[in-house]
């Protein structure tokens, strides 16, 4: 893996298999993939999710899938991530990847000992193949768009979390993953994770997943493509988040999938702080009787930054339950887009689903689309969403100023409110802070720069 | 009203319980072959002794319909169905139009004697016209509205007699290459209804229309135009009837409101088409500075309706609603909503949809909130509710909020449920039978619908209501 690979269409001659130690059915899986990524377009904006997405300013035959080394003993922890894990301090493992250097592991021992698995892919491919091939191996599906397809084909990171039966773990598992395009020489790189999740019957784990992309002026476009798994077993649990924050050059395209199986819980909270075109799926598949979900995401905008959110449930079993908290707010002339479907098929007989996406639109260029479907095939059902789009209420600011709050300050916590009520629904508090005090930074750090330059533009 | 009238029916013994399911001899003065080529649209615009310019626009939407690929999105599967080679469209049922009810041929008068119409003009509504087929057939206004100066005239009577008003708005809110239906409707349009109120007139009785398929694999294609000059009210119903036949018939109507400034529209539409008619319609309102458009919007029949009343908001205070029910029963796809299109500042907009799926029927509510740039103050409220009265049918909602400025207020809510346990409960505790319970739940639950219209058709929509409900329990 010591050159750069071409993700190009240009050259289909390009193998993604080749200079991997991967066992011969992931490479076929890779390449199966492949003849799929290079038959298929790029989504237009009338595509299905894609409402007034525009991506075609993405050049995918430009890109190059970047590198990524497994984990050494001899490793250390990089300094950019020392504040989160500080904040995050009770934690029970954790996994550092970045571009170009050596992966950080670590594990509690005592989890270990009970067969957690918690690792890079590349590691998992070659130690727990047998555990990976159910899910990885699977032919490729002929629905995938073709990000799915180019994930599936070429990633390059990610990690595999695997618990076994009836084990809970109590403080959260914690990955992150970054790109220093400058520091790491790399331009126009692609960075595609694939994660996979697995709890076992009765299990129950919380994953903490942030991908950062520095901002960078050196870099033209570079591509950030996730696709995330979670197959959640008879009454186990999965808390997951999702912490992304991108520099104005990179797209970023996430599809995250939970299946839920008999009893089966999970908790999702998204967070979108930045990017040129963030463009997330989140999917639950409710399959088994009593299933329940509760899908969070908050989205920050600033500048031009583009926001595109897609939730779908399905309600595909009876007795399911899902909620769907969507919350952005938009400065300067960012826009956001929410699709929201809620689907209950016939057999899902008193299915309790609620969807909910408000937009504050803080700028004066700031524009939000909103779109909350619903499609009932069931009748004992009580099935509800709503949405809203409009500035900051005037009476809160003119409250908060009374009581000697700048109307920039009024507003900074008026938004961190706004926000908050949606995160408490993540079942884990010190991840709440946490990402709380990235909204706030990027909330703070936006009006120091906008005062500067409006104090600049004055001069 | 019609209660005397349909006495003579056994209403079960009309398919399906469709009480206007019943069909006249054809003895027609003209009716041309099946499919569509420019050669009937020729004939139809000679025949109709229509001036140059609209032979044109005809010939130049049938090109558009010849060339736009058919929806991709709705219920494609029923709209590809649709076999446009094998339908009439031009059908000419009388020679002459009437204004003395006495004078229209036997076999019409007693097909809208059945619906009700000479009912209704006892009563002395503002005005009525019927149209049967493709043309008008009868037309009454009152005489104090034409002192007024109102125009309430059939359309093909209208392009003869106010040429040059119709020339100036035909087809400006929905030109011809707005979608391929509103292209067809241009191309073979007839019949339908104009009406022009002078400034400041108040037309305090509904003016009322009454449409109706005859003949098997028939196409409809009226053409509605209503200008209601500044600080003008009219108030606009139309209903509409079709025979059972085995095989389908289509209604393509399109329909044109324009209220300019302080003006005040209401256009209420029961439609209730058996279910083998495809009812596909495009129907866009104007509203100019501090004018009004309601669309009242009740679905009840139809194989499969696509419509989405419009209102674009284009003067500063304009205001615009949509109040719509759709009943969909076995074998019916109801794809209805309301779009609202706010391009000035302050304009405001309400949508109410209620919707009621039985019997494997599929109630759609599709709809959109389009803000621009610069329209400052937008205030928005959409509310869409649905009622599943059993396990067989489906109800969707695709609402798309498009949101281009900051300073709107745009709110959309929508609840999916089945009838409440305690509700029925409660009634029936009452003494009500279950069937009486459901059918006063369902009624309860359309009364925002209800209220608004005239109390002749609230009446006969309570009644077609519980027509419907008949046999939903057990």
């Amino acid at each position: 893996m010591a050159e750069q690979k071409t993700v190009s269409t240009a050259t289909q001659v390009d193998d993604p298999t080749k200079r991997r130690e991967e066992p011969t059915w992931m490479k076929e899986a890779r390449l199966a993939s492949w003849e799929s990524y290079l038959s298929t377009q790029l989504p237009g904006i009338r595509d299905d999710g894609w409402h007034r997405t525009d991506i075609s300013g993405l050049n995918l035959a430009d890109l190059r899938a970047v590198d990524f080394h497994s984990p050494e003993a001899s490793a250390s922890v990089s300094p950019w991530v020392i504040p989160a894990l500080d904040s995050l301090s009770s934690h029970s493992g954790v996994l550092i990847q970045e571009a170009g250097t050596p992966a950080y592991l670590k594990l509690d021992s005592e989890l270990a000992d009970k067969g957690v698995v918690f690792c890079d892919i590349e590691t998992a491919l070659k130690t727990h193949g047998d555990k990976v091939r159910r899910y990885l191996g699977e032919p490729a599906d002929l629905n995938d768009d073709k990000f799915t397809n180019l994930i599936k084909s070429w990633f390059n990171c990610g990690l595999f979390l695997f618990v076994p039966p009836g084990v809970e773990i109590a403080n959260p598992l914690l990955s992150f993953t970054s790109v220093n395009y400058r520091s790491s020489g790399i331009a126009d790189g692609a960075v595609l994770p694939r994660l996979l999740v697995v709890a076992s019957e009765g299990s129950r784990v919380t994953l903490l997943h942030s991908v950062t992309a520095p901002l960078s002026q050196a870099v033209d476009t570079a591509l950030h493509a996730g696709l995330v798994d979670i197959h959640i077993e008879q009454a186990a649990h999965v808390s997951y988040l999702e912490l992304t924050e991108f520099g104005p050059a990179v797209y970023s395209v996430t599809n995250t999938r939970a299946w839920l199986n008999k009893d089966a819980s999970f908790t999702s909270l998204t967070a979108a702080l930045g990017g040129r075109l963030v463009k997330g799926e989140i999917s639950t598949y409710l399959n088994g009787q009593g299933a329940s979900a509760e899908v969070a995401g908050v989205v920050l905008g600033a500048d031009n930054e583009k926001y595109s959110f897609n939730t779908i449930e399905e309600h595909n079993a009876p007795d399911t339950r899902s909620n769907i908290h969507f919350r952005t707010a938009l400065k300067d002339s960012s826009t956001s887009i929410y699709q929201g479907i809620i689907r209950v098929d016939r057999e899902a007989q008193r299915t309790d689903a609620y969807q909910s996406n408000k937009n504050l639109l803080l700028g004066s260029g700031a524009k939000a689309d909103s779109i909350p479907k619903l499609e009932i095939l069931a009748d004992d059902v009580r099935c509800s969403h709503g949405a809203t789009v409009g500035p900051v209420d005037q009476e809160q600011v003119f409250y908060l100023m009374s009581r000697g709050l700048t109307a920039a300050e009024a507003e900074e916590l008026i938004v961190l409110g706004f926000f908050t009520t949606v995160m408490a629904k993540f079942d884990h508090k010190p991840a709440i802070a946490w990402v709380g005090s990235a909204i706030a930074s990027k909330l703070i750090a936006h009006d120091r720069d906008s005062r500067k330059q409006s104090a600049g533009e004055q001069k | 009203m019609a209660a005397e009238v349909t006495k003579p029916f056994d209403l079960r013994a009309v398919g399906d319980d469709y009480k206007y399911g019943f069909h006249d001899k054809e003895d027609y003065s003209f009716k041309s072959g099946k499919g569509l080529t420019a050669e009937i649209v020729n004939k139809l615009s000679a025949m109709k002794n229509e001036p140059e310019w609209m032979l044109k626009f005809r010939l130049r939407a049938l090109d558009i319909f010849l060339k736009k690929p058919m929806p991709t999105w709705g219920n494609t599967e029923l709209l590809n169905d649709i076999d446009f080679q094998n339908i009439h469209y031009f059908v000419r049922a009388t020679d002459r139009q009437e204004r003395d009810w006495n004078e229209v041929p036997e076999g019409i008068k007693r097909t809208f004697d059945r619906l009700g119409i000479p009912e209704a003009e006892r009563k002395f509504l503002a005005g009525v016209t019927a149209q049967y087929e493709s043309e008008v057939v009868y037309h009454s206004i009152r005489e104090d509205l034409e002192k007024q100066g109102v125009i309430f005239l059939d359309m093909d009577t209208a392009l003869k007699e106010h040429e040059d008003i119709i020339r100036e708005h035909f087809g400006t809110i929905i030109p011809p290459a707005d979608n391929k239906f509103a292209a067809l409707n241009s191309a073979v349009w007839s019949g339908g209804s104009f009406v022009w109120v002078p400034a400041g007139v108040r037309v305090e009785i509904p003016l009322q229309a009454y449409f109706r398929i005859n003949t098997e694999n028939m196409g409809q294609f009226e053409r509605t135009l209503i200008i209601a000059e500044p600080g003008s009210y009219v108030h606009y119903i139309e209903g509409c009837t079709a025979p059972v036949y085995s095989s389908d018939s289509l209604h393509s109507a399109v329909v044109e409101l324009i209220a300019k400034p302080g003006a005040h529209i209401r256009y209420t539409t029961i439609q209730n088409w058996s279910k083998n008619v495809y009812n596909l319609v495009t129907k866009r309102a104007v509203a100019h500075e501090d004018a009004r458009v309601e669309w009242v919007d009740g679905n009840l029949g139809s194989k499969l309706t696509m419509k989405y009343p419009s209102i674009f908001l284009v003067g500063p205070r304009a205001h615009g609603e949509v109040l719509s029910i759709a009943f969909a029963g076995s074998s019916q796809h109801q794809d209805a909503g309301a779009k609202m299109v706010h391009v000035a500042p302050d304009t405001t907009s309400i949508i109410v949809s209620k919707s009621i799926s039985k019997d494997g029927g599929r109630a759609s509510y599709r709809g959109l909130i389009k803000v621009y740039p610069q329209a400052t103050g937008v205030k928005s409220s959409v509310r869409c509710d649905a009622l599943l009265l059993d396990e067989k049918s489906r109800s969707d909602t695709y609402p798309t909020m498009e949101i281009d400025e900051s300073k709107v207020t745009i709110e959309h809510e929508a609840t999916v449920s089945k009838v409440g346990e305690e509700q029925l409960f409660y009634l029936m505790s009452r003494g009500l039978t279950q069937a009486e319970a459901i059918t006063m739940i369902v009624n309860g639950f359309l009364e925002p619908f209800t209220k608004e219209l005239p109390l002749e058709y609230a009446v006969e929509l309570n009644r077609l209501i519980a027509l419907e409900m008949e046999g939903s329990v057990g």
